[in-house]
């Protein structure tokens, strides 16, 4: 199978996503940035009640929020973008692909048929992924790639 | 392996085939044989369309660069000093040191914020360096430097896309 | 010297780069090595010690050339004998951080007397064994670990030599810490690093690295990124030991021997449920469950990868400066010129009388 092939078969949940950081929409953006930092990520799922109603990206921040007049106390959904793409866990890798590029995101909410948020998935995610199918040639690299050696090593 | 001269069978890693006395050498290595891993080892970064460039001095205030980027769209700054990379200031590195905190960003040096001395890659570096760059070096943005000095940038936006427009399946 | 100054105590906080040298990695491009170094490189500034308190000790072979391609101290020791430099220094310096690095010929062929010794007397020492199941450095020759009846250059009609399993020799030599992971999934290889960072005692790390050039694809039967999650099984501690794209098959022991089994929720095929299916546990004192995990192979089972044991007992170091404390408060501070000096004594004369 090919890897456009797999790229396509294979669904989303397969991926080693990381847990999302899910915040409620009256939480403020202090604790959204909290919540964002301890899980390491540049998202923030906002629900209500389980439900996904919004995402708060870094862009967020950068545009929103860093100098601007909002300050950390307000409500996360003054900023949030509401009602985000989203795709669930069952749609294909591809997908999230096409998703990403044709809307300009970096990171794609996940819900499942109730709509309740079930995880992110990252553009990194996707890179990842697709060099864990290539480790000779893009794992195993030295930490500086001018350093790699032309032919077999040995004594 | 096989000879790709006379098709015998010889044990992995042999120097020369027992048959022919080939040189062997050269197979061992990793090498396209096609498709997408070929693209992968022999197109070279600049096949990647580069992020706009920003360029801001380590002495700039964070709230200069950040208005510098939020006016073109983009997220990163990258940082200069003598026309040599010296740091990239990121909106990652605004979430974990400014954001939250109690700072003035006029008087806060670009400086104090920027991630130092990022990992960096050449023109002439093949796709898969930036992808283990990313993969394994967890950057979501890599400057290109010629001669030290950065001419452009990529994003794992890019690189996602460049692999789905690779992949066939970009429609 | 750390060039980013950024931390909450003041303290210097390192970086990736801080741990890279300047020398040429010479390892044959695409080798697994260079992912085991990328990791370790990546974990070694999360644990928050200086350089200077880090130390990497190896034998001989490919993966021994390590200690070159870290900025920290380091020791390119002879074949086999990295365990017992490591000993040393880590019961003479019991501050430093001391790493091994050996290989499956290393520690199992000549270094095989002091690869149980090491792990018996449970000395802090974090020893990662690059498995790729050859002799890479000498270019090709079998060793301890190859498969039974493969073709290589020191045995061209086959191996007849029946291979050992890392794993069940740490068990046997009392290791507090056993461990595997693979060069191909580098998020679990520096999650298991970071791990054996933070044990106490002796510590073990298997891992399946490719050696493209002797040994290609040695693994590949079930680390390929497509087959993993079919081949293969994460132990988690406290949780079943489930595998299989959907999490639906499991392992059950029957008396001591494991079944693999399908489950659901009112008993699948098999009639199994989730009860049934082996719960990990990662501290039982005796190493009977995780050795019968080191046993499973690929094709019979699927592949166990992350922590079988961790458990901690008293290191010998510890003990051995408790002893050393006690022996001075009782005998006070020692002499060693007086100690030279004492006992029968005497003086070789200009005729060697």
């Amino acid at each position: 199978m090919s890897i456009a092939d797999k790229l396509s078969e294979v669904k989303i949940r397969r991926l080693p996503l990381r847990p999302a950081a899910l915040v409620e929409r009256n939480a403020s953006i202090r604790e959204t940035v909290a919540a964002m930092k301890a899980k390491r990520l540049g998202c923030a799922l906002v629900c209500e009640q389980g439900r996904l109603v919004g995402l708060f990206t870094e862009r967020d921040l950068l545009n929103k929020v860093i100098g601007e007049p909002v300050g950390y106390e307000a409500a996360i959904e003054q900023v949030m973008t509401p009602n985000p793409a989203k795709l669930s866990l069952d749609d294909s890798v591809i997908t999230a692909m096409r998703v990403m590029k044709e809307g300009d995101y970096r990171n794609i909410p996940l819900v499942d048929n109730q709509g309740t948020a079930a995880g992110v998935v990252t553009v990194r995610d996707l890179v990842t992924y697709f060099a864990e199918h290539f480790p000779k040639e893009a794992l195993n690299l030295p930490p500086d790639h001018d350093q790699t050696m032309r032919h077999a090593e040995g004594a | 392996m096989l000879c790709p001269y006379c098709g015998h069978h010889n044990i992995d890693g042999m120097d020369n085939c027992e048959e022919c006395l080939h040189d062997l050498s050269f197979f061992d290595v990793p090498s396209p044989t096609g498709g997408l891993q070929m693209h992968l080892m022999e197109d070279k970064v600049s096949h990647i369309p580069y992020d706009r460039l920003v360029l801001v001095s380590p002495n700039d205030s964070v709230a200069h660069a950040v208005s510098r980027i939020k006016a073109i769209g983009i997220g990163q700054a990258v940082v200069v000093e003598d026309d040599s990379l010296v740091g990239i200031l990121t909106e990652r590195d605004l979430l974990n040191k400014v954001a939250g905190r109690e700072l003035d960003l006029e008087k806060l040096p670009v400086s104090k914020v920027m991630t130092v001395h990022p990992d960096a890659i050449g023109e002439r570096d093949a796709i898969r360096v930036i992808v283990n760059k990313m993969a394994v070096g967890g950057y979501r943005h890599v400057p290109v430097v010629r001669d030290g000095h950065p001419i452009g940038i990529i994003s794992a936006k890019a690189v996602a896309n460049y692999i789905l427009k690779h992949s066939g399946l970009d429609f | 010297m750390s060039e980013n100054g950024h931390s909450t105590n003041g303290a210097v906080k390192l970086t990736r780069k801080d741990f890279q040298t300047d020398q040429e990695v010479r390892w044959c491009p695409g080798c697994g090595d260079y992912s085991i170094l990328a990791q370790v490189q990546k974990v070694m500034p999360e644990l928050g010690l200086p350089k200077e308190k880090i130390v990497f000790i190896s034998g001989i072979g490919c993966s021994s050339r390590f200690p070159y391609y870290m900025n920290t101290y380091g020791f390119h020791t002879i074949h086999g004998r990295a365990p017992a430099f490591a000993t040393g220094v880590k019961t003479a310096n019991p501050d430093l951080q001391v790493w091994v690095i050996t290989g499956d010929g290393d520690a199992l062929s000549i270094g095989g007397n002091h690869f149980i010794h090491a792990l018996r007397r449970n000395v802090d020492l974090k020893i990662i064994l690059f498995n790729n199941r050859i002799y890479g450095l000498t270019k090709g020759q079998y060793s301890p670990t190859s498969e039974l009846g493969k073709r290589n250059k020191s045995a061209p009609m086959g191996t007849i030599d029946y291979p050992i399993n890392p794993l069940s020799l740490a068990f046997a030599a009392e290791a507090t810490f056993v461990g595997r992971s693979m060069d191909v999934d580098p998020k679990h290889l520096a999650m298991m690093i970071e791990r054996l960072a933070h044990h106490k005692g002796s510590g073990f790390l298997e891992v399946y690295q490719n050696c493209n050039i002797f040994n290609d694809a040695a693994f590949k039967s079930f680390n390929e990124r497509e087959v993993k999650e079919d081949r293969m099984i994460q132990l988690e501690h406290g949780k079943p030991l489930l595998f299989g794209k959907h999490k639906d098959r499991g392992i059950r022991l029957n008396g001591v021997t494991p079944e693999i089994v399908s489950i659901s929720e009112n008993g699948g095929e098999d009639g199994v449920t989730i009860d049934e299916i082996l719960v990990h546990n990662e501290n039982a004192p005796e190493p009977n469950l995780p050795y019968i995990l080191g046993r499973m192979q690929f094709p019979e089972y699927p592949v166990p990868m992350g922590v079988f044991r961790a458990i901690e007992k008293p290191t010998y170091e510890q003990m051995l400066a408790g002893q050393i404390s006690t022996a001075i408060e009782t005998k006070g501070a020692g002499n060693l010129e007086k100690l030279l000096n004492s006992g029968e004594t005497w003086v070789i004369g200009p005729d060697g009388e």
